[in-house]
């Protein structure tokens, strides 16, 4: 299906618009399945430039952002054996986004250490709760818009994040007390 | 959730809402700061899998064409075998050995091997003329 395409200028303020808006969800499900942070933004941009491509070839996608985390999906499936190039107008990233101003270097390590411990918990997840929680921690995603990303229902989502907090709470728990015996 | 760095950091194992800081804090780290912009010149990234494909593609059309050149191959070489050449040497051997086994007598050996499987030998003996 072809349809007239509009001038440049607006599919581009098209494309920018989507990106705005869903450019963090891809980001957040590509992150789920390979947990860093670096590798998702690659798999988010990926996503949207081919959709760009698609654009330029004239197809008509009726639901950009399902084909986005569609793509984003396969994309970091395919990750696997991918070599990545980055462009250089890219932002730094993967930096702490929490400002250092008045952190004592103390406090740092700590939450360095207690950062590492939730990625190695994390990282032992089934990726599907993993999706849940970077949806929900990452985005603030509600409920409901956990459900829609990821085309489950509403109860599966309480089910996912109620177990995944209580998986991760347990393995705290259990790393503390081995490290404090 | 906004994340104070002044304030401490849960303990690992504590109350919901301490997991809740805590995740919160992780993934807020996690992001990139600043979020970058829409790019038209992003990374390309090669789908494995169909990179996978076209290599398991290929080494399908290399065995489909070996076993090809091995069935062509046997077909010529039995083909081959339907006017087989006069052994050249043979004749003369039996005929020899048959002439002092025989006394005077010149045989010929054929083997004819054909491609749907018999093999036909024939012999053929000839009396030789006496000398005078």
């Amino acid at each position: 299906m072809t349809r007239k395409p509009p001038p440049k200028d607006q599919r581009r303020a098209e494309f920018e618009a989507l990106h705005e808006r869903h450019s963090r969800e891809v980001w957040a499900i590509a992150y789920a399945r390979w947990m860093n942070a670096e590798t998702a933004l690659d798999i988010a941009q990926e996503a949207f430039l081919r959709l760009w491509k698609e654009w330029e070839n004239g197809a008509v996608i009726a639901n950009p952002r399902a084909w986005l985390l569609k793509v984003a999906r396969n994309l970091a499936e395919d990750n696997a054996k991918s070599a990545f190039r980055r462009n250089g107008t890219c932002s730094p990233h993967t930096m702490n986004g929490i400002q250092a101003n008045g952190v004592s270097p103390l406090e740092k390590l700590e939450r360095q250490e207690a950062f590492a411990q939730v990625r190695e918990v994390l990282e032992e997840l089934p990726e599907a709760d993993r999706a849940v929680l970077t949806l929900r921690y990452a985005l603030e995603y509600d409920t409901e818009q956990i459900a829609e990303a990821l085309d489950i229902n509403n109860a599966a989502v309480h089910m996912r994040l109620s177990r995944a907090r209580n998986r991760l709470a347990e393995k705290l728990q259990a790393r503390g007390v081995d490290r404090a015996s | 959730m906004t994340f104070n760095p002044r304030s401490s950091l849960p303990s690992p194992g504590g109350s919901a809402e301490e997991i809740d800081r805590l995740l919160g804090a992780y993934f807020q780290k996690e992001m990139p700061h600043p979020w970058p912009k829409a790019s038209l010149t992003g990374p390309t990234v090669q789908l494995a899998n169909a990179e996978s494909r076209w290599s398991s593609s290929r080494s399908r059309m290399a065995l489909a064409a070996s076993v090809a050149l091995l069935v062509a191959g046997a077909m010529l070489l039995g083909g081959s075998f339907k006017n087989p050449p006069k052994p050249t040497g043979l004749s003369g051997a039996l005929e020899s050995a048959k002439h002092e086994t025989l006394g005077g007598l010149k045989s010929e050996v054929y083997i004819e091997l054909s491609a749907d499987g018999p093999t036909t030998i024939n012999v053929t003996i000839d009396e030789l003329p006496v000398p005078r």
